[in-house]
């Protein structure tokens, strides 16, 4: 076990280590001085020499970037252009916004899409399963911006339902926060969920062919005791893997949802640094979304053999 | 040719050929010819709703909506393929290359595949677009570096595992240099799974490209795109809502056909994931 995590989490550092040198180099390729932008005056050649060397630039390249990857080891991301706040708390901020979208979406999608899998591969081939992989790919298919639209059209603006964008925390208000997460929530949900129950029902078909399920059957034991205690858990490996990689789908995909709905939030933020060309947020956003994908796919391999303890002879 | 005609015998995949057969009729009929012109304006239909004249309405410059889905249906398809293309390109090239020699070339490749992989494709376009800039360039060049890992897996895994099959060795023993023999024979090996990925990557790219242009970050305006409209839409979505329901549903009808047309093959094609056509057929293509 020791042996199986230990290379999991070694395997993470040449990614982690390319991953910095691409937001390094991304930072360097953008036209124009840096200590100039940051100073906004180019008359001023005064202060634009002095920030020049408080920034290091002039400092050869590679060590211009191990003070960098020193200085974001220790949290420190820079200081957005806009706002002139340190971009690692508003990152911090931003991302406890995204949480509350980002959470309920998965746990609903996990909740549909396993039992639905697993289902509709225990009843493979039937009007059943046919139904259920449509709905799947139809749900695939409907661009979540789209949805997000039409949901606000509908409950929104015609029905008058629920209020149409913008947020609440849950910390201050959950009534008022439910009302305003129900739809965002809705078109994740709708989407993580489409491709969380493709890669359950796969795997499912596959265990379900395997030799032990038809001798769990020739003793006679239920169809639901096959399914939950024989099918479940083998199936499950590779869901728990794809859940890894859904999170990563859902953190870039409310970069579009927190815009429609004006939620503020880690998308929201990297959208708006993008149309104002905030490059240190912009690098600190890429690092942190990266850190945490990373994190929760590091977590997702650890929590791997307990469902398939196969993997640790590898 | 037995897979295709297995695969005509579904009705889901006929249904697919045919979605997608008509949208690239349209695609294609848009490059020629549009009802109106799509970026003629005409300040005396603003908003005007579904008409014999208008068949979908027109947006709040007058345009008509049906000749810019047209227009826009061009570009989101030419983005799509080329988005693919490039990444299927350079990921096939990288992942031969990467699975045929192994050792630190392999390891190479693998570790810059892995780091781009770590970051969310569509996140990496967004940045990647700030670099290279918006526009039609730009969202390819995005997209498909953001795909190229993808594809760079699919080729490699399919070489480590015909690597050590007798026709490859065959292939060195007759003197066949390295670079011949992965073109020739090791490529073509990796056709099936290619073209299931690159079928999933259209839907990406199409559903990107909508994306970062409803963003305002995909192909700049007055050319009209689907998601760009969408985007418009926004502003007028109580006074009229057909500029809101059209663009997004030719993307959806669009993505049906991929995804249909993708499941149909897949199926066929890798039938371990979980097969829809008849167990007999299937063993009958393994032998």
């Amino acid at each position: 076990m020791y042996r199986y995590a230990l290379k999991k989490i070694l395997l993470i550092i040449p990614t982690l280590l390319i991953v910095s040198l691409f937001a390094f180099t991304l930072i360097r390729m953008i036209p124009g001085d840096p200590a100039v932008m940051f100073v906004g005056d180019l008359q001023d050649a005064a202060a634009v020499q002095k920030v020049r060397r408080q920034m290091g630039l002039d400092q050869p390249v590679y060590i211009q970037y191990y003070r960098w990857v020193r200085q974001v080891a220790g949290g420190n991301l820079g200081v957005s252009l806009m706002t002139r706040e340190p971009v690692f708390n508003a990152l911090a901020e931003r991302f406890s916004v995204t949480v509350q979208v980002i959470a309920p979406a998965f746990i609903l999608a996990a909740i549909i899409a396993v039992p639905a899998g697993m289902i509709a591969a225990w009843r493979q081939n039937s009007r059943l399963d046919n139904a259920i992989v449509l709905v799947m790919i139809v749900c695939l298919s409907v661009p979540s911006f789209w949805l997000a639209l039409l949901l606000i059209l509908i409950f929104g603006v015609e029905l008058n339902w629920l209020p149409s964008i913008g947020f609440v925390s849950v910390t201050e208000d959950l009534g008022a926060a439910i009302r305003y997460l129900v739809l965002p929530v809705i078109v994740l949900t709708l989407i993580e969920m489409a491709m969380l129950t493709r890669v359950m029902r796969a795997s499912t078909i596959e265990v379900l062919n395997q030799d032990y399920v038809t001798h769990a059957r020739a003793k006679g034991l239920s169809e639901s005791i096959i399914l939950r205690r024989h099918v479940f858990k083998n199936a499950f490996a590779p869901t728990l893997t794809m859940l890894g990689l859904a999170l990563g789908s859902l953190l870039s995909g409310t970069a579009i949802i927190e815009t429609v709905f004006a939620i503020p939030g880690l998308g929201l933020y990297l959208v708006d640094a993008v149309y104002a060309r905030d490059y240190p947020v912009i690098q600190g956003t890429l690092l942190f979304v990266v850190a945490v994908y990373t994190a929760v796919n590091l977590l997702a391999d650890l929590l791997y053999p307990v469902f398939d303890p196969r993997v640790k002879l590898q | 040719m037995k897979q295709f005609s297995i695969l005509l015998r579904q009705p889901v995949y006929c249904l697919s050929l045919l979605i997608l057969s008509s949208v690239l009729l349209v695609a294609l009929a848009g490059n020629f010819y549009t009802p109106y012109n799509p970026l003629a304006l005409d300040i005396n239909a603003r908003l005007n709703p579904p008409s014999a004249s208008h068949w979908l309405g027109t947006d709040h410059f007058g345009r008509d909506l049906l000749s810019r889905l047209m227009s826009g249906a061009t570009v989101s398809i030419r983005v799509s393929l080329l988005t693919v293309g490039i990444a299927l390109l350079f990921g096939t090239v990288a992942g031969a290359f990467s699975g045929f020699y192994g050792g630190w070339l392999d390891r190479a490749i693998m570790a810059v595949a892995d780091a781009f992989l770590a970051m969310p494709a569509i996140l990496l376009a967004l940045i990647l677009t700030v670099v290279i800039g918006p526009g039609e360039f730009g969202v390819i060049t995005a997209l498909g570096m953001a795909y190229t890992p993808y594809f760079i897996r699919v080729v490699r895994s399919t070489v480590l595992s015909i690597r050590t099959r007798e026709f490859i060795e065959v292939s060195h023993v007759m003197g066949n240099g390295s670079l011949y023999t992965i073109f020739r024979h090791v490529i073509p090996n990796a056709l099936g799974p290619l073209i299931i990925t690159g079928s999933a990557f259209f839907a990406h790219s199409l559903l990107s490209e909508s994306a970062l242009s409803f963003l305002g970050l995909g192909v700049p305006p007055p050319h009209p795109t689907w998601g760009g409209i969408l985007a418009d839409s926004r502003q007028y979505i109580m006074e009229a809502p057909w500029l809101c329901i059209f663009p997004g549903l030719a993307i959806a009808i669009t993505l049906l056909g991929v995804n249909l047309f993708g499941d149909a093959l897949r199926d066929v094609f890798d039938p371990r994931s979980g097969y829809r056509v008849e167990p007999q057929n299937v063993e009958e293509q393994k032998a």
